[in-house]
């Protein structure tokens, strides 16, 4: 049974200062000092036990809004999806009442094992039809759309007929979901695949980007030739800031999100880095399309 | 080519089990294919090594950490996960080191991983309530040797030769390491007793009365039946007291009359 709440959450405005990703090494410091940050974003495969765990997550609920990202859906496999996992995943959406509730344009499992890790789709007409019902099985079974985020990739299939951002396009025109546009990860994809990001931000619906994640990656050089890995283990490159500043423009002022996953920093590295988010967000021109309101 | 088989190849590569059919379907774009997959299965293999890592911390200590990630890497390809949340990934680890001949000269080490996956299912458990005394006070005595208890799912019983707990503890961040192997067999109730001055988990040390008390309600057995086990197998032990420990620690979350799972006690 959850437990009852003493008071219900605050339902925040669209957070103006950036977010960032609640990782296990800074659960104490922000349970004892709750920062100025915009919202508070855990993978949620993570919180799906009990413990202090989760309850640390409740008693955060009061003082931020939550965005409860998922790994584990799996939501581009063949095959149908984990019943356990989406039952589990609609419990704590029921308990935490997240801000919004994302996945990946990607796929883990096959076979019964899960890869833990986001691997990329053949952009076909049969993958499509195959992620699109998964992102209405998991909009219906929680009642509420979800984001979808764009990956960053170190392949591309063959036989793929679609360009990505196409295929992004008709996820969200068949299944009204949302985007979480990851700016780090577009870079990252851009540069190994060696495409423009310009079509790619045009393509994308300016109304779906309900949030943008920002990120490190890291520079490896494999057979002789650069391959960006996303490990986010440091702080956002320049050129992904610019990009940022962009995608700003774009789609005007965006709830984004610092995500870091490896080489944690002390929490005030990553405030820090947040920060950065508000001050090229405060510079910005306010939006001007309607969808503001 | 369809999904489903384009997922299979590719799974078959990040796992190490098949490099040649996901090749031929990547684009190799100035790298090679096998270069491109090969940063998926560094990512997989790399990441689930990190967490179990993070689960078996003291085994990692005790075999280094180099040895370490060449055990993972063999574990994970024979048993990559099979769910999506990382923190339950590892069940199979301790039995995996048991029959790891690498490490068949270090035999307290499986045990010693038990203990860590007990911690680990502790820490993460489902919350539960807890059954109170007063809701077996109500049955007549005749009755009440035919209880079964479901127990906390927090709750998770090591036995081993080895003075695990010692081992365990003097591997901790501020601990030298050095443990007695000669220390003498141990018996462990890791639980988590979610009171505000013991948040995580708990390890308790248990006479082999309580262990195998508590060993037979876990099986399944009655109450009567657990009693008599634990008393063949240890003169001294204590019923009343035992279950009275059981009662303060939450141990249980429901008892049920035997035979009849939907019959709760009142």
């Amino acid at each position: 049974m959850p437990t009852t709440r003493t008071a219900p959450y605050q339902t925040a405005p669209i957070p103006a200062p950036a977010g960032i990703g609640l990782r296990f090494p800074h659960h104490d410091e922000i349970m004892a000092s709750r920062p100025p940050v915009g919202f508070l974003e855990v993978h949620a495969e993570n919180y799906m036990g009990g413990g202090r765990l989760v309850r640390d997550l409740e008693a955060l609920r009061h003082d931020y809004p939550i965005s409860l990202h998922c790994i584990g859906l799996s939501l581009g496999s063949d095959g149908p999806l984990d019943e356990r996992h989406l039952e589990r995943l609609s419990a704590l959406a029921e308990r935490i009442e997240p801000l919004f509730v994302s996945d990946h344009l990607s796929w883990s499992a096959v076979g019964g094992a899960y890869l833990n890790d986001l691997l990329p789709l053949p952009y076909t007409e049969e993958a499509l039809a195959v992620f699109a019902r998964h992102v209405e099985q998991v909009q219906e079974r929680l009642r509420r759309s979800i984001l979808i985020e764009n990956p960053s990739s170190y392949l591309r299939f063959a036989h793929s007929t679609l360009s990505e951002w196409d295929f992004l396009a008709e996820v969200v025109r068949r299944t009204g979901c949302g985007v979480i546009l990851d700016v780090n990860n577009l870079y990252v994809s851009a540069k190994n695949h060696d495409f423009d990001v310009d079509p790619y931000l045009a393509a994308i619906p300016a109304a779906a980007v309900h949030e943008i994640h920002l990120a490190g990656h890291t520079l490896k050089h494999v057979d002789g030739r650069e391959l960006r890995i996303d490990d986010h283990g440091s702080p956002v490159i320049a050129e992904v800031w610019a990009l940022y500043e962009q995608a700003n423009r774009l789609f005007g002022p965006t709830p984004t999100l610092i995500e870091w996953d490896s080489n944690i920093p002390p929490l005030t590295e990553l405030i820090a880095e947040a920060t950065k988010v508000d001050q090229i967000q405060a510079a910005a021109a306010p939006r001007t399309s309607d969808a503001a309101a | 080519m369809q999904l489903r088989e384009l997922q299979s190849a590719v799974g078959a590569f990040v796992l190490g089990r098949d490099g040649a059919s996901a090749t031929p379907l990547v684009l190799a774009d100035g790298l090679t294919a096998g270069g491109r997959l090969g940063a998926y299965r560094n990512n997989t293999i790399i990441s689930l090594s990190e967490a179990l890592k993070a689960t078996f911390p003291v085994v990692c200590r005790l075999v280094s950490e180099r040895f370490f990630a060449y055990a993972a890497d063999a574990f994970i390809r024979r048993h990559p996960p099979t769910g999506p949340c990382v923190s339950e990934y590892g069940g199979e680890f301790p039995d995996f080191l048991a029959a790891f001949e690498p490490v068949r000269q270090l035999p307290y080490l499986a045990d010693v991983a038990r203990l860590e996956w007990a911690i680990n299912v502790a820490y993460h458990a489902t919350d539960m309530g807890r059954l109170v005394p007063a809701s077996l006070a109500a049955l007549p005595p005749e009755q009440s040797a035919r209880v079964t208890f479901v127990l906390h799912p927090s709750s998770g019983l090591v036995a081993s030769p080895y003075p695990v707990r010692h081992i365990w503890d003097a591997n901790q961040a501020d601990g030298d390491g050095r443990a007695d192997l000669d220390g003498g067999a141990c018996r462990l109730l890791v639980c988590r007793l979610d009171r505000a001055d013991a948040p995580g988990f708990s390890i308790v040390e248990l006479n082999l009365g309580e262990h195998t008390f508590l060993r037979a309600l876990a099986d399944g057995k009655t109450l009567g039946e657990a009693c008599q086990v634990a008393t063949a197998e240890d003169k001294r032990f204590d019923l009343t007291a035992t279950l009275s420990a059981c009662f303060s620690r939450g141990t249980f979350v429901e008892a049920r009359f035997a035979g009849s799972p939907e019959g709760r006690t009142p």
